[in-house]
């Protein structure tokens, strides 16, 4: 099952082999968990929505079409349902500047200077949660997930120009917040 | 170029969305400025960081992978899941045929009443079309004998189809040789 191509592993998964389906939640849990912990910013939620987000896509594999790519697809369902439920506890969603504009970079430190590596990726962490949803969901899903432009513009249903601000701007804001924090850590 | 532009090279490039001819612009750039080999080596770092710091949260134990195939119920070997999940919703939601109450029968029958009903005064006016036409046809004023013969025509045209019928009801027609 591990070899199978995307195009067969759909193929078993309609059939309902039962390996097929644990295959497909191995492979792409990571992605779905991703983008409704981005959203929802609860562990245990995000997880909750990722097995409802697995299982209708799952039971919608007759709409996929053949040749496309199974992660953005699969993205692109778990987004609308995170997105969804976080509508219903009311989360705020899209205030991309909530923060301001990004400054300018010659401000920002030496990164050979700054905390040593091997602590940067609890502060990324941090600094990541810090950033407006939409950022984080473009970070996630390009840094994260190795998706392209349009495979992440297919997933959000944003044009591909703003999810290149997004990215952009969510760059620049992480790198902004990672020499504020550790400024404050010396 | 400026160092605004090179951001956004830079960031193209982390993709890997650059083209090679954008990718000399940019490194000849570089060459040059080190506010935007700064850029360049955040970048770098980021990316460098970010599956460690993003990967994070989700153990894969197969937690999940037992939920859904829990969800989702026994695997079939031959009906897909598209038709397992539409026989489950028809199976769910089609309600069982009964038979119909007093209500709905008196309903339906005032509905095939007025249907008939209808019916039956659409046929009366079909039926009293030729009036209006041999009423039109009189009304039409001859302004000379030919005039005149055309309008009677038209009026023995309009009128003697349903003339006959009354006419051979009433048993004076067709004429008998006289």
């Amino acid at each position: 099952m591990r070899d199978l191509s995307e195009t067969l592993l759909v193929q078993h998964c309609m059939q309902g082999s039962e390996a097929a389906w644990r295959e497909m939640v191995r492979r792409f849990e990571g992605v779905v968990y991703g983008v409704s912990y981005r959203v929802l910013k609860d562990s245990d939620e995000a997880k909750d929505a990722a097995q409802e987000s697995l299982i209708k896509a799952l039971r919608s594999l007759g709409s996929f079409e053949t040749g496309r790519k199974l992660k953005p697809w699969l993205a692109k369902i778990a987004w609308n349902h995170a997105v969804r439920l976080a509508a219903k506890r009311h989360k705020n969603l899209v205030a991309l500047s909530e923060n301001g504009p990004a400054g300018p970079w010659s401000s920002l430190p030496d990164p050979a200077q700054v905390t040593e590596h091997k602590e940067m990726g609890e502060a990324l962490r941090t600094a990541m949660d810090q950033l407006p949803t939409a950022m984080q969901i473009v970070l996630e899903l390009r840094c994260g997930q190795g998706m392209d432009y349009r495979e992440i513009a297919h997933a959000t249903g944003w044009p591909i120009g703003t999810v290149k601000t997004n990215l952009f701007r969510a760059r620049k804001r992480l790198v902004e917040l990672l020499a504020t924090l550790d400024g404050e850590a010396r | 170029m400026t160092c605004r532009d090179v951001e956004i090279l830079l960031q193209l490039a982390a993709d890997g969305e650059i083209t090679d001819e954008e990718r000399f612009t940019l490194n000849a750039h570089l060459d040059d400025c080190v506010a935007c080999r700064r850029k360049e080596a955040w970048l770098e770092l980021l990316d460098e960081q970010f599956p460690a710091a993003l990967s994070s949260g989700l153990e894969q134990s197969g937690e999940l992978a037992d939920a859904v195939v829990e969800a989702l119920g026994t695997p079939r070997s031959v009906r897909t899941l598209a038709s397992v999940e539409s026989s489950s919703v028809s199976r769910s939601t089609a309600k069982p045929a009964r038979k119909k109450g007093l209500f709905s029968r008196v309903v339906a029958s005032l509905w095939s009443r007025r249907k008939r009903k209808l019916a039956k005064a659409k046929r009366a006016q079909e039926r009293e079309g030729w009036i209006d036409a041999s009423v039109s046809a009189l009304q039409r004023t001859p302004t000379s004998l030919e005039g005149f013969r055309a309008a009677r025509q038209g009026v023995s045209s309009a009128v003697s189809g349903p003339m006959r019928a009354l006419k051979w009801v009433a048993g004076v027609w067709p004429r008998r040789g006289r």
